[in-house]
């Protein structure tokens, strides 16, 4: 059975609302349940400052920066698999991951007492190799998606390697850091890390919107894009320079979580079509609405700690999106 | 005549209700007061804290040493010791510890040590928790130093004190005994199969060697060998047979110490390839410690200490 123009758009529309229910949904239950629930009522009881403490200092911001965060990997990753037409891109295809793995453990193992931020070093790391890439792709002859692509993959294994070689310095404290922060944790997130995601993915999204009939034709190739009159030289840099910043500060601000920016946009490929247009808000909120069940499921589901939220997303996530592969093939 | 005996014990009272003060201010730590951690910071404690909640198994053990362990309200879930301890809310393992559930205790003072997540120290300081983060000690010295700053802040300076000239005491008579013999001998501390990682340059553990009369492995000067510069580096079967440690001590969890598996492990270190044809394994030297208590820069660490001497004795007597 093949889809119409109009089918797409009503199921564009009905998976729109769905992911801003769940969206909403889930930051409300993202403020209520916790360690312990705590009902509106409980804030303005005799002992509500600790609630409110709670609350609206560490549930809220870390909410906020879910939702942002989801949301920022999931373009970020439609952004990349558009501009690669490759659909295995995700956000750290070109390295920004294992570049900011390795700033930040390089910080944590030889410099644990700078007063200078992980995050910091996760930037300038996730930044120097996406910048390399880049680097290194131009003036080879060829496709640049293609050269930026193994350029990215091939610096991304580099960093990957230099980590395991440096992770042999660290102390059995600082491993247990290290690990962490691999696996991605939004325990960190309170208003000032929040207002960094807001202001990133603000730009980011911005980007994304600019360019998004450009990403539609780089959809069907560089040389076509070229042909029907994209600036394919100028604009590239734009869209992978986007997709980076959404995606270096997420890793700064809660370390590394996969799954989200490479399923997220594929899942809303297979319910609404391949509309670039259509898919940025639909990403954006899909990603927020799954970020923020999984980092609720995180917080809570353990007796005591958490778990880390880059395992989260990636065990709910994982079948749900294969179910709908196979699902989404007999419909289109 | 009455008159007299009356002053003569009236200062008798006064002078020794002064002595006492005075004894009861040299003990009794005073608040608020202000302590620099191992981050570098300064941190006040306004009053004697009665909410505490560790994030590390070696300051939970000295809290409870020091018999401040009613008053500890959280800790992680790897401190297991004394058992009373595991009735204490766990508020997560070192790394994934929850802020929330740590805030939802109302604690007065949150100690923790160096391996916690900053993040988790920045959150509970913007809900005004105050937290005091320890180093990792490098030496039996820096242990001691450690429990009398602990106990200092939780108002336990006293014990701290007592427990510091004990264990003075102690490690003065293993030197004195050691010094009889001058050979050392070498020490292997870690597994008997690959990634064979060890205590090395700079931790508690070497010197735990070194003062309770060994030589380790890790660090001691081999020919054409260069000394790893880790502080947990990973040895090469080579390394392990070029030493040729003459004690092996294995940390073992305490369940299995006395258990077949601990004679499993002895036998398999006889079957291993490397270590089949070490002196430790031809000569059937290998010392199981529990490893809460040789990992853990504690007040057990001292038992760790005397346990090792007197192997160490005992082998060297031979």
């Amino acid at each position: 059975m093949s889809l119409t123009f109009n089918d797409r758009r009503r199921r564009a529309a009905v998976l729109f609302a769905a992911a801003l229910f769940l969206a909403v949904a889930g930051a409300v239950a993202a403020l209520l349940f916790g360690k312990q629930f705590v009902s509106p009522a409980m804030l303005v009881s005799d002992d509500g400052a600790l609630f409110q403490k709670i609350v609206f200092m560490l549930r809220a911001p870390r909410a906020l920066g879910a939702l942002l965060i989801g949301g920022s990997l999931a373009v970020s990753g439609l952004m990349l698999q558009s501009y690669f037409r490759n659909p295995l891109a995700d956000p750290y295809i070109l390295g920004v991951s294992s570049g900011a793995a390795l700033g930040a453990v390089i910080k944590i193992i030889f410099i644990p007492d700078a007063a200078v931020p992980v995050a910091f070093f996760a930037l300038a790391g996730g930044g120097i190799v996406v910048a390399g890439a880049w680097f290194l792709s131009h003036g080879v002859r060829g496709d640049l998606t293609i050269t930026l692509l193994l350029s990215g993959v091939a610096l991304s294994i580099l960093a990957g390697s230099l980590l395991s070689i440096i992770i042999l310095w660290a102390r059995p404290g600082e491993l247990g850091l290290i690990i962490r922060w691999l696996m991605g944790t939004l325990a960190g997130i309170g208003w000032r890390e929040t207002a960094w995601l807001a202001a990133g993915a603000a730009v980011g999204l911005s980007f994304a919107v600019r360019f998004r009939r450009e990403m539609n034709a780089f959809q069907l190739g560089a040389t076509v894009a070229e042909s029907i009159g994209v600036n394919v030289k100028s604009v590239q840099y734009w869209i992978v320079g986007g997709a980076t910043l959404l995606a270096a500060v997420t890793v700064a601000a809660a370390g590394l979580i996969g799954f989200i920016g490479l399923i997220v946009p594929h899942i809303c490929r297979i319910i609404a079509g391949g509309d670039v247009k259509r898919l940025i808000p639909l990403a954006a909120v899909t990603g927020a609405a799954v970020m923020i069940w999984c980092d609720t499921i995180a917080r809570t589901v353990l007796a005591s700690g958490e778990l880390p939220v880059g395992a989260v997303t990636a065990v709910v996530g994982v079948p749900f999106f294969l179910w709908l592969m196979h699902r989404g093939r007999f419909l289109s | 005549m009455n008159i007299s005996r009356i002053k003569l014990c009236l200062s008798a009272f006064v002078i020794t209700a002064w002595f006492f003060m005075l004894a009861g201010a040299s003990f009794a730590s005073e608040y608020p007061m202000t302590t620099t951690d191992a981050l570098g910071r300064n941190v006040t404690i306004a009053s004697e804290p009665v909410r505490i909640v560790s994030l590390s198994p070696a300051i939970t053990e000295t809290i409870w040493m020091l018999g401040a362990g009613d008053f500890q309200v959280g800790r992680s879930d790897f401190c297991n010791h004394p058992s009373d301890v595991l009735k204490v809310k766990p508020v997560g393992g070192i790394i994934n510890a929850s802020v929330e559930e740590i805030a939802l205790l109302n604690p007065d003072l949150v100690l923790v040590q160096q391996g916690t997540p900053k993040e988790i120290i920045t959150q509970l300081e913007r809900l005004d928790v105050t937290v005091v983060t320890f180093s990792l000690p490098c030496s039996l010295d820096e242990v001691l130093h450690q429990i009398g700053e602990i106990g200092r802040i939780i108002g336990r300076e006293g014990e701290a004190s007592l427990f510091i000239k004990e264990k003075s005491a102690l490690m003065d008579a293993v030197e004195v005994s050691i010094q009889k013999s001058p050979e050392r001998v070498r020490v292997y501390i870690g597994g008997h199969s690959a990634p064979f990682m060890t205590a090395g340059k700079g931790t508690f553990i070497d010197d735990l060697i070194t003062r309770a009369g060994g030589i380790n492995i890790a660090t001691m000067p081999l020919e054409g060998v260069r000394t790893p510069d880790q502080a947990w580096p990973q040895l090469s079967p080579e390394q392990i047979l070029l030493a040729d440690p003459e004690i092996i001590v294995t940390a073992v969890d305490k369940g299995r110490m006395n258990t077949d598996s601990g004679c499993d492990f002895v036998s398999s270190l006889a079957r291993d390839a490397v270590f089949s044809e070490v002196t430790a394994v031809l000569d059937g030297n290998i010392l199981l410690i529990d490893q809460d208590v040789l990992l853990r820069p504690g007040p057990r660490i001292f038992d760790a200490l005397d346990e090792l001497a007197e192997y160490i004795r005992k082998v060297s007597g031979k």
